[in-house]
């Protein structure tokens, strides 16, 4: 349908008061920015399309499992220098994942909190790795289950943006 | 007592034998998302959410049951030379 310019004052008052260009999809039918805006916080591209209810549940399991992760393993379970790949799946969640790593390295790997010990002689170690960690470094169950809290994350705000990606923008209530 | 001495964020929790306990969170996590996605409507979104979550769990628990039989009760049983 083509609008002209004197039929839009006919048009509801929600329609015209649509925000111009950000919320309509692209040329080829994507939604481009709020898929991005849905990376830097998870849930909020469906937000932004009117799936306030859907964006909501959405951004409280990501941002939910994400923190859990890092509760249950400590800031040390976002690594990207020695958890590389890990670090991959926990980037889709966000600029929270590069935060979490900026902490770890910043407070954690210094010694500024906790006490840097020196490790015991391994084939690691003669590689040029770290010689000295941190006594706050978390090990065994509690590492991999916070890496594993904060990956999963990351995987599932990856799917919520190509669902945003391709979604439908909506005014219906509840939805 | 070692709770009180517990930093969060900046230390690990000890999480001792309950550590598998934290599979029911992480479904129920991963439900919500599935259902956000691919739920046609919100009606009935927890219900929905609760439903799978069980069904996770429910299925988990067969298989880990399936398994401890073949480890403990099938695999003693086959002749060891």
């Amino acid at each position: 349908m083509v609008l002209r310019a004197g039929r839009i004052r006919a048009l509801p008052y929600t329609l015209q008061c649509a925000t111009p260009m950000s919320t309509q999809p692209d040329d080829d039918g994507l939604n481009w920015f709020e898929a991005a805006l849905g990376w830097l916080v998870p849930g909020y591209g469906l937000i932004r399309l009117g799936h306030r209810r859907r964006g909501a549940w959405a951004m409280t399991a990501v941002l939910g499992l994400f923190a859990s992760g890092l509760v249950i393993g400590g800031l040390d379970s976002v690594d990207r220098s020695e958890d590389r790949l890990w670090f991959f799946m926990q980037a889709g969640a966000g600029p929270v994942a590069f935060a979490a790593d900026w902490g770890n390295t910043r407070l954690i790997k210094t010694g500024q909190y906790g006490r840097l010990v020196e490790t015991p002689p391994s084939r690691t170690i003669d590689r040029g790795a770290q010689s000295r960690v941190s006594t706050l470094k978390s090990i065994t169950y509690s590492n991999e289950i916070g890496t594993l809290f904060s990956a999963l994350a990351g995987l599932l705000n990856v799917s919520l943006v190509l669902d945003t990606l391709q979604r439908r923008r909506t005014d219906e209530a509840g939805s | 007592m070692m709770l009180f001495a517990w930093i969060p964020l900046l230390e690990p929790v000890h999480l001792g034998r309950a550590w598998w306990l934290l599979i029911a969170p992480l479904c129920l996590g991963i439900a919500i998302v599935y259902r956000a996605v691919k739920a046609p409507t919100m009606d009935h979104f927890l219900a929905g959410v609760i439903k799978l979550t069980a069904n996770i769990l429910g299925v988990m628990a067969l298989l880990g049951a399936l398994v401890f039989v073949v480890v403990y009760g099938a695999l003693p049983l086959l002749p060891s030379d």
